[in-house]
């Protein structure tokens, strides 16, 4: 036994000389949450490789977490300042918090002209601006989209809405009914995800919205506005209807986006896929997206009625900070530099990732990918319509939403009580 | 063979009535069933041909059998890093942070179930409180600790990590078990003159194999499977252990089939069953010197 | 007791083991404890600058969900250390003493599921509980167990049970293994039946055994969040939170409040009652011991 302990300690001393080697050259970190994102990933390895090959000496550490867990690695890291040099971040609660900390650098103060002309408008994006100032870069864009099988509908006897149109709830209400009657979903729905609902009710809002472009949704999130009116309360009468009338299956409350409702809507459960959007032009099911099969179509969120304007809901992905206090700052302000360059954007698009820096490329060759998927993608960019923000300052008023809808969803409480609830949680006054 | 199992399952030498033994038929095969129906679900999923993954016969038998999951999930690679490699990671890690539990443990269980100093209950109920905090609170404060001792991004992150919190349970057991070694042996030794060393070493350490066979397994159980702190404090790829590439499987944004998922469970299965298998007999072993001493 | 007063080489066996204990458990605890009154997102150099004093424990004293996760980590810990253990026991006897020719594989199938990482287990029996998976198409049915406002919490102390019973049964072994054989000898020698010598002797006997198993069960109950959050993320609409899950929700969850000081004051609320029940038995103990 004695024996048996002694060489116990050994090993465990050992352990203090099993340590990581440190790295002779410069190391830029950089890091996302898009584990798994085929398009992304990809992407990145030939940004890796061709900025290596173009600044020797250095190299590129690309760590990914995954989108649920990224926060967990990120605030100790910025917290206790060993954060990566490079740093995306969710626009919106964790932007506003980022920034209040100080740990971003100030973009457009070191951006010079070309760059900025490859971004174009994107240079300029509200949500990822503080105090007239780009502190995120963009690197995707994307539309948040319904997508559904244009032979399921086709078979149901529906017609597919105009490309930019969206159906109604009542056609998705029709659709659902009639989807079930040959054991389909109408939509698969992951309410389980929050953003998924608050961004088809911001939608919705903005749908109605009688101040557009005013942002009323902000106002009604900084409490300035009484939610007790239409604007607010039909797109939650919306959620309520087509929930009961089963346009969803009862199962969906309980279901995640990204891995239930996306997997069983490529295992062709359903008709459409709710809260979906570009990021999966990649990840599309290969034999429903080439030329000669593009069985796949994009639309908007469900219109309240037949006269709502278009209405979308367009964002950029992941979009880069620079970490104020690295240490290799102008090799991080290089890389994301190279990430917005037409190099780049070729790149990603032949990975199926929509690059945001549209603005230097010539599109029409863009748009003639072989992802039907991508080039719909880009074309949904340049469709005109009211647009939907989906990244706001706030972390508790959405959560508030969020919890009233899903009680609605599960029968717990009527609308006038979430309309009183967002009252109060929004601090709205009278 | 024959002997050992007598030794050390000498219940069965107790008479019970045949309604006992129909009993505990019925009740442990039951239990076993549901036990085993979701493993061989794992299993039956993992060896469906992708496109039939939502088809069995009875749920368990596979319309078509195809190895092709298991290929996607052992490619699976993160920058670089593969399979065995985090296999690797995860047995240092377990290795080593077991090792030295068990070691703090019987020396510090010794010292509350045979010595005496202040504050010994007050400390051992601080202990036994300190497990319940739930790793997510800790993340903060933990990372500017190993930040500071300079072991952030490395194994002994980890593997003092979790020593913090689960130091406690091995004294737990260990001081248990001590506490009820029947002090007639204890005093005997003082009387020929053993000192504590010796009285520990010698005496209640051969006895107590059967808890320190337990505390390993439990200890094992917690570090193998830690997927919270591993996630955070092991930033390099390359140094990830198991569960955190099944999280990150299971959790991706690119959809990773159910069947796929599930053989990458089973590849992460086969080796701990090795290791069980090695381990039982030293387990056993150990319960049988339990017996032996009366 | 070997010393009668405390001698300074009791150090020694201790130190080790307490100032690893201090640095990596205690400190962190106690810093997430003084956390509680402040309010901070986690992404500040200085988590310490905005001090609320009581605001975080009055924000989750108004907020129901707070509740919800309350009785429902009640719920999750008496089903462990109530149910799982008496499972457990009963498996263990049953084994045990019913002679099965196979105990050891018998013992190890129902411990492995214990090895597995608690991710795999909820995605699997996720599936199994799908309004389409296994479980409806075994019992007829076309229940949606997942948003169940009142089901969710015992899904998932089914599937945190199905996992951990092997972890008391091997301990529960170990114990009867141990146990001193002249009482039950003697009781057969006086022909008692079986159940006398279960209940009457077995049972007793097993007493510090079972109170092991239910410590660590009731440790392990207020600190479960990977099951959890795996089966049904806390859903639907937070029905199923229990502390630990709840308050991984208000610290680290993507689109949720991003206040860690709440988190932290949740964090108190389970140590406090940890620390409530070890009071509790150290009370009970001495008046056993008067």
């Amino acid at each position: 036994m004695f024996n048996y302990l002694k060489k116990l300690l050994v090993i465990t001393l050992l352990t203090f000389i099993i340590s990581v080697p440190a790295k002779a050259e410069t190391v830029l970190n950089v890091t996302d949450w898009q584990a798994g994102v085929v398009g992304i990933t990809d992407s990145y390895a030939e940004f890796i490789t061709n900025f290596e090959a173009a600044n020797p000496g250095v190299k590129v550490e690309y760590t990914q977490y995954t989108f649920n867990t990224y926060l967990e690695y990120l605030k100790p890291a910025l917290s206790s300042g060993t954060g990566r040099d490079v740093f995306p971040l969710f626009p919106g609660a964790d932007f506003e918090s980022v920034y209040q900390a100080g740990h971003l650098l100030n973009l457009t103060e070191i951006m010079d002209d070309e760059w900025k002309s490859w971004l174009g408008e994107s240079a300029s994006i509200p949500d990822l601006m503080k105090d007239g100032s780009l502190y995120l870069a963009p690197q995707d864009a994307f539309t948040e989209q319904i997508w559904v099988y244009k032979d399921m509908i086709a078979d149901l006897g529906f017609e597919l809405p105009e490309f930019g149109d969206s159906y109604t709830v009542d056609e998705w209400i029709e659709i659902g009914n009639a989807a079930k009657e040959i054991g389909l979903d109408g939509l698969m729905f992951g309410p389980v995800e929050s953003w998924c609902v608050w961004d088809g009710y911001y939608n919705m809002v903005q749908q109605l919205n009688p101040t557009y472009p005013n942002d009323l949704m902000l106002q009604a999130l900084n409490g300035e506005v009484d939610w007790d009116q239409d604007v607010f309360r039909k797109p939650i009468e919306a959620y309520k209807k087509m929930h009961e009338a089963g346009v969803w299956r009862a199962d969906s409350l309980g279901m995640d986006y990204q891995v239930q409702a996306w997997g069983k809507w490529i295992a062709r459960e359903g008709v459409g896929i709710y809260c979906n959007g570009d990021w999966f032009n990649a990840s599309a099911p290969v034999e429903h997206n080439t030329l000669d099969n593009p069985n796949i179509y994009k639309m908007s969120y469900p219109k309240i009625s037949k006269d709502s304007p278009w209405t979308y809901n367009k964002a950029t992905g992941t979009n880069a900070g620079i970490n104020i206090n690295s240490d290799k700052r102008d090799i991080a302000i290089a890389w994301v530099r190279y990430t917005n360059s037409p190099e780049a954007s070729e790149i990603f698009a032949r990975n199926g990732v929509i690059p945001v820096a549209l603005a230097a490329m010539d599109l029409d060759l863009l748009a003639a990918s072989d992802n039907p998927l991508m080039n719909d993608g880009i074309r949904m960019l340049a469709t005109e319509g009211r647009n939907t923000t989906i990244y706001y300052p706030h972390a508790e008023e959405p959560k508030c939403l969020y919890d009233g809808i899903m009680e609605v969803f599960l029968g717990v409480a009527t609308i006038d009580d979430v309309i009183e609830k967002m009252n109060k949680c929004t601090g709205y006054s009278g | 063979m024959e002997k050992n199992v007598q030794k050390e399952n000498y219940g069965a030498k107790f008479k019970t009535s045949p309604y006992f033994y129909i009993i505990s038929r019925i009740v442990v095969y039951f239990f076993i069933a549901i036990i085993i129906f979701p493993l061989l679900y794992t299993l039956s999923l993992s060896l469906r041909s992708p496109e039939t993954v939502y088809s069995a016969r009875f749920f368990l038998i596979p319309e078509e059998f195809s190895f092709q999951n298991y290929v996607i999930a052992f490619t699976y690679n993160f920058h670089g890093v593969t399979f065995p490699r985090m296999f690797l990671n995860s047995v240092i890690v377990v290795t080593i942070s077991v090792s030295l539990i068990i070691i703090l443990s019987i020396f510090s269980a010794f010292s509350f179930s045979h010595l005496k100093f202040p504050l010994k209950e007050t400390l051992f109920n601080v202990m036994i409180a300190s497990v319940a905090m739930p790793a997510q609170v800790l993340i903060i404060p933990l990372f500017y600790i190993l930040l500071y001792f300079g072991i952030l991004n490395s194994y002994q992150a980890l593997i003092f990590a979790y020593a913090g919190f689960l130091i406690p349970i091995g004294v737990l057991i260990l001081r248990m078990f001590f506490e009820q070694t029947p002090k007639e042996i204890s005093e005997a030794a003082i009387a020929d003159g053993a000192s504590d060393f010796q009285l520990l070493m010698k005496i209640l350490l051969p006895l107590a194999k059967p808890a320190i066979a337990t505390c390993v397994i439990l200890l094992f159980l917690d570090t193998w499977n830690e997927f919270v702190y591993a996630m955070i404090y092991l930033q390099n790829p390359e140094l990830h252990t198991v569960p955190v590439a099944l999280a990150k499987i299971g959790t991706s944004r690119y959809y990773i089939s159910i069947g796929a998922y599930s053989a990458a469970i089973m590849i992460t299965i086969i080796p701990v069953l090795t290791i069980f298998a090695i381990f039982q007999r030293w387990f056993i072993a150990g319960m049988t010197v339990g017996a032996l001493k009366h | 007791m070997l010393s009668k007063k405390f001698q300074t080489k009791t150090l020694f066996y201790l130190l080790p083991a307490l100032v690893i204990f201090l640095f990596f458990n205690i400190i962190p605890s106690l810093t997430s404890l003084i956390l509680s009154f402040f309010e901070f997102s986690g992404f500040e150099t200085n988590i310490f600058r905005k001090f609320v004093g009581l605001k975080n424990f009055i924000k989750i004293y108004d907020d129901k969900y707070f509740w919800i996760a309350l009785q429902n980590t009640f719920l999750f810990v008496f089903g462990a250390v109530v149910i799982q253990t008496a499972i457990a026991l009963m498996l263990s006897i049953f084994i045990f003493f019913g002679n099965f020719k196979n105990s050891t594989l018998v013992r190890s199938v129902i411990f492995f599921p214990c090895v597995l990482a608690p991710v795999s287990v909820g995605l699997v029996w996720k599936t199994i509980f799908e309004q389409d998976g296994v479980l409806n198409s075994i019992l007829g049915l076309d229940i949606s167990y997942l948003s169940s406002v009142s089901l969710a919490i015992w899904l998932i102390i089914i599937v945190n049970t199905w996992q951990w019973i092997g972890y008391n049964l091997v301990i529960f072994y170990a114990g009867l293994q141990s146990l001193n054989t002249e009482l039950l000898e003697a009781a057969d020698i006086d022909g008692a039946n079986w159940s006398a010598k279960i209940f009457s002797i077995v049972i007793p006997l097993l007493w510090p055994t079972t109170i092991l198993n239910m410590i660590l069960n009731l440790v392990g109950g207020f600190r479960a969040f990977d099951i959890v959050y795996v089966v049904t993320r806390g859903g639907p609409a937070h029905y199923s939170e229990v502390l630990a899950s709840y308050l991984y929700y208000w610290s680290f969850a993507s689109g949720g409040p991003g206040k860690m000081g709440v988190g932290s004051a949740i964090a108190f609320v389970i140590f406090s009652f940890i620390l409530a029940i070890g009071l509790l038995r150290v009370i009970i103990n001495q008046r056993i011991n008067k």
